[in-house]
């Protein structure tokens, strides 16, 4: 062998460069409201996750204090019949949340690869797999999701809820990764891999969605944030969880006609829906400046 | 020879979140009336900065110091406004997309028109039938037909040959042309040349060729400033540079070109290595990583520019002598 | 000796359509017009041409990356224009190609170590030592396989494409501009690794490039394009000493030399106008609306020649082989 071609090439790199992930997280550091919300939104969780392991009652206690306002003993107040609504409202968002997760996960994995198919393969395909993504997106979701909940299907568990609201939140992921993985595919590593002898779900799944992996991140993080007021609407509306067991959305139903009477049990759920919902759609934002390349470079 | 252009000590760093990128590091030149005056360099050795500079266009966070003078008259500083009075009128600039240059909602003759009337007190009539011999000169065919094209309507090339018809128009007394015909096919690149030549015939403009390619150095240029990490290395008359380089990194560059005039297979000699990185540049000369004549001195001290066999002829290698008649591939191999 | 690779009539239209939701196919871009060759084993056949002349399309063609309209590809005693996706397989072991761009070629995503991998792993020849070895042969260090793509500078990472392309051990690479996108100083070491593998692993090129002073240095045998057709072939030597289409000719003249000297003398061909639309390309030869010699030197009777029958690729010996009805060679360096 020649020697060029043995020689180890030690060259020192031109410019730093700095991965991907490192660049998206130093400009996700730089939005301020992204950054506080994250923070609020990981307290919220650890208060619904961890709060029930250190607090003195359990979401199913029955105590002898009724209908108090908030006092120390119970910082959220009680009702009717001596439930503690701070252990309510710990086990209410454990359950949004974890519903509102496996909307977006199921919404999210099944818009993912819907899109990056159709995007894929084009054509005539495509142009089908698009036009049932309108469909599902000119259907009314709280109304749909309602008169499917009622039907009892799945027998009100809280997964069949997201199974639902999963079902009808995809439209708005595939269309986001369509449009990214049609950019994505004209790229020649798509090229040089097909060069290569690589077959379609190698394509889709290790390149395209992998590439696309920002895009999805943000979509996905907005679509928790639909995820918890679609839970709370239909809780609301009595489709959703069902007592004993309890949820956000099912808490502000209960405690609706007690607004002027008894504040503290309407209000303290009510709060933390709104709270969960603005502080992820203002991570979502963060995180899609973040991964927006056209966004102030912070290198050359 | 009245000097037109005077860079002395030209300074442009960019702060980034890592520190100062430090584009061009105090270089100077002249460009005197008449001349034709070639910056070559690969991509980040801050020759594109430096005209940059030149003409006022550098992003508003660039740090700039030093002094350019045109014609005596100071240019760092100025407002964006008197900027724009010395561009176009006596500098005139032709860019790598010329679409840049254009206004694509007004055709190209009332373009080139507009200003012809700008340094000529004629008709609107007599400035259109100045466009069309003005296209004819840069080689457009059809030129009569051709002032009613918007920018759009034209390739590549045709664009840069207006771009090149309103520079004349402005009779300049410099063109600055950075990377003119980078983006050009050949025989495109050839029509853009010759051109660039007929316009300078024309206004008896100096011209400051910009280009990483020294085949077109070496056609179109009368002396050459060789840049590599944002400082001049070497300068002198074209064929000096050419016939008897005294910076290894020159040397280096002309080995590691591939000729279309040598038959046979003469290897190329590759410098190895990659250019620095502009940021914490290491002490000492800047090319002595990839340098094979490199010794203990070049890592302490950078070296200035410095007379070699010719007054005029500068290069930047404490050992500049040792290079007389090397050949790239003793050196390199 | 037997070809490797024969192409025969190979044909490229892709469909030109109107706007709207209709989109009716309104005709056609004749990309690739009726083209011939032949690459022998150990061999590089250069394809030269301009940005639009189809060459590059031919290239992905002859891997039947993008499907052929009409024509055959035999390779190893087998037509593989008709292949399906997963027909093509098992083919893609012997048949590889490196891309222009070292940057959209490599995916973002995946360490380099992961690219090299991934034509082993699709053919079920993975092996962690294969990969290393790989680095080693391409003059990358073999530590290097977890970092990134980006990591490295433009000439480190083309060479992660070679590597990536040698993976699976082919007989025929398809080097598309390999070198185009590189530092001149940077492209001579990539350039003397592709001619040490070939020498290596006795590899067959098809080597793709606009730039005739690379195609020169490395290529056996020249093809040149023009809007899609096959203007000339030749041995590398007769077609830059003797060339005999005008258009070959103006290339070759347009290139500029790095020497300052015979720059000033030589004599340049320039071309007038634009490359027609290869929607609607000329009628018989389609060099004729910018050939000098239409334009100069044919009579009347001659030209209508040029404009009612396409010439076809004509033997004048050695292998020279071109397509014009006048052609007549020419030293022009």
């Amino acid at each position: 062998m020649s020697d060029t071609a043995a020689r180890p090439v030690t060259e020192t790199f031109a410019v730093r460069e700095r991965k991907q992930s490192e660049l998206v997280f130093r400009r996700f550091l730089r939005h301020r409201a992204a950054v506080t919300s994250l923070l609020l939104f990981v307290l919220v969780v650890l208060f619904a996750y961890v709060g029930p392991l250190l607090w003195k009652y359990s979401y199913t206690d029955i105590t002898d204090d009724l209908s108090r306002s908030p006092s120390l003993t119970h910082p959220f107040g009680t009702d009717l019949i001596g439930h503690d609504t701070m252990a309510q409202v710990m086990r209410g968002t454990q359950q949004s949340l974890k519903i509102a997760l496996a909307i977006a996960l199921i919404g999210t994995v099944l818009g993912a690869l819907w899109g990056a198919i159709a995007g894929l393969y084009r054509g005539r395909l495509d142009f089908l797999m698009m036009r049932i993504v309108d469909i599902v997106l000119t259907l009314p979701t709280i109304a749909v999701a309602a008169a499917v909940a009622a039907q009892g299907v799945g027998g009100s568990q809280w997964w069949s809820i997201a199974v639902i609201l999963g079902a009808l939140t995809w439209p708005y992921v595939s269309r986001v990764v369509r449009g990214v993985v049609l950019s994505l595919r004209e790229q020649e590593f798509i090229e040089a891999a097909r060069a290569l002898g690589a077959g379609n779900p190698r394509i889709i799944l290790r390149h395209l969605l992998p590439n696309a992996l920002g895009a999805i991140i943000v979509v996905a993080t907005l679509t928790i944030a639909t995820g918890i007021l679609g839970e709370a609407a239909l809780s609301f509306l009595g489709v959703g969880v069902q007592a004993p067991d309890t949820s956000l959305g099912l808490l502000v139903s209960i405690n609706r006609d007690a607004v002027n009477t008894r504040p503290w049990l309407f209000y303290f759920p009510g709060l933390f829906i709104i709270l969960i919902a603005l502080t992820i759609n203002f991570v979502g934002d963060g995180l899609r400046d973040a991964f927006d390349p056209k966004q102030t470079r912070v290198r050359q | 020879m009245t000097v037109l252009l005077e860079v002395d000590d030209l300074t442009v760093g960019f702060p980034t979140e890592d520190g100062l990128v430090q584009a061009v590091r105090g270089v100077s030149y002249q460009v005197s009336r008449g001349d034709s005056v070639g910056i070559v360099g690969e991509s980040g050795s801050g020759k594109s900065v430096t005209s940059l500079a030149v003409m006022g266009l550098l992003p508003r966070n660039a740090r700039v110091s030093g002094s350019v003078r045109f014609l005596g008259e100071e240019l760092l500083g100025r407002s964006d406004e008197q900027m724009s009075k010395v561009r176009g009128s006596k500098i005139a600039m032709i860019f790598q997309d010329p679409l840049t240059s254009l206004n694509p909602v007004y055709t190209v003759g009332s373009q080139i028109a507009e200003a012809v009337r700008a340094h000529k007190d004629v008709t609107r009539q007599q400035a259109m039938k100045r466009a069309v011999d003005l296209l004819d000169v840069v080689g457009i065919p059809n030129p009569s037909l051709r002032v009613n094209s918007y920018p759009h309507e034209m390739s590549g090339g045709m664009r840069q040959r207006v771009v090149i018809a309103i520079a004349m128009a402005n009779d300049p007394e410099l063109i600055i042309a950075d990377e003119p015909t980078t983006a050009l096919d050949v025989t495109v690149q050839a029509q853009v040349l010759e051109a660039l030549e007929a316009a300078r015939k024309e206004t008896g403009a100096a011209l400051m060729l910009i280009t990483h390619d020294l085949g077109v150095i070496a056609g179109h240029t009368d002396r050459v400033n060789v840049m590599y990490a944002g400082k001049l290395v070497e300068t002198g008359t074209v064929d000096e540079i050419f016939y008897g380089p005294r910076m290894p990194y020159t040397l280096g560059l002309l080995g590691s070109l591939p000729r279309i005039d040598e038959s046979g297979r003469p290897r190329l000699t590759p410098i190895t290595g990659s250019p620095p990185s502009l940021l914490n540049l290491p002490a000492g000369c800047p090319f002595r990583p990839r340098c094979p004549k490199a010794r203990d001195l070049c890592a302490e001290v950078e070296p200035e520019l410095t007379p070699t066999a010719d007054r005029r002829h500068l290069a930047a290698c404490h050992f500049h002598s040792e290079l007389a008649s090397a050949t790239a591939e003793e050196v390199f191999s | 000796m037997n070809p490797i690779i024969s192409v025969r009539g190979l044909v490229k239209h892709f469909p030109v359509r109107s706007r709207g939701i209709l989109r009716r196919q309104i005709g056609d871009v004749h990309a690739v017009c009726d083209v011939d060759f032949d690459i022998y084993p150990h061999e590089t056949l250069g394809l030269v041409g301009e940005s639009g002349c189809g060459k590059t399309t031919t290239g992905r063609l002859l891997l039947n990356l993008v499907p052929a309209t009409a024509g055959t590809i035999n390779f190893q005693g087998r037509d593989i224009v008709p292949l399906s996706r997963a027909q093509m397989r098992p083919l893609r072991r012997e048949m590889q190609i490196v891309f222009q761009d070292p940057y959209a070629s490599l995916d973002p995503r995946m360490t380099v170590h992961e690219v090299i991998a991934e034509p082993l792993r699709i053919h079920g020849l993975y092996r962690r030592e294969t990969v290393r070895d790989l680095l080693t042969t391409v003059g990358l260090d073999a530590s290097h396989g977890n970092r990134y793509a980006h990591e490295f500078s433009g000439g480190q990472r083309q060479r992660i494409g070679v590597a990536r392309a040698l993976a699976l051990r082919p007989k025929v690479l398809v080097l598309d501009e390999p070198v185009s996108a590189l530092d001149v100083s940077i492209q001579a070491g990539v350039v003397n690794l592709l001619e040490d593998l070939q020498d290596e692993l006795g590899l067959s090129y098809l080597f793709i490039s606009h730039d005739l002073s690379v195609v020169r240095h490395i290529a056996d045998r020249v093809a040149v394009m023009y809007l899609g057709r096959i203007v000339e072939i030749a041995p590398v030597e007769e077609l830059f000493q003797r060339a005999a289409h005008p258009y070959t000719q103006a290339l070759i003249s347009a290139i500029p030399v790095p020497d300052p000297r015979k720059e000033r003398s030589r004599r340049r061909i320039i071309l007038a106008g634009d490359v027609p639309s290869p929607v609607d390309p000329p009628s018989g030869c389609r060099f004729r609306t910018r050939c000098p010699k239409f334009a100069g030197q044919l009579s009347e009777d001659e030209r209508t020649k040029c404009a009612e029958e396409v010439p076809a690729l004509t033997d004048h010996g050695e292998g020279h082989q071109t397509a014009c009805h006048y052609a007549e060679a020419l030293a022009l360096i």
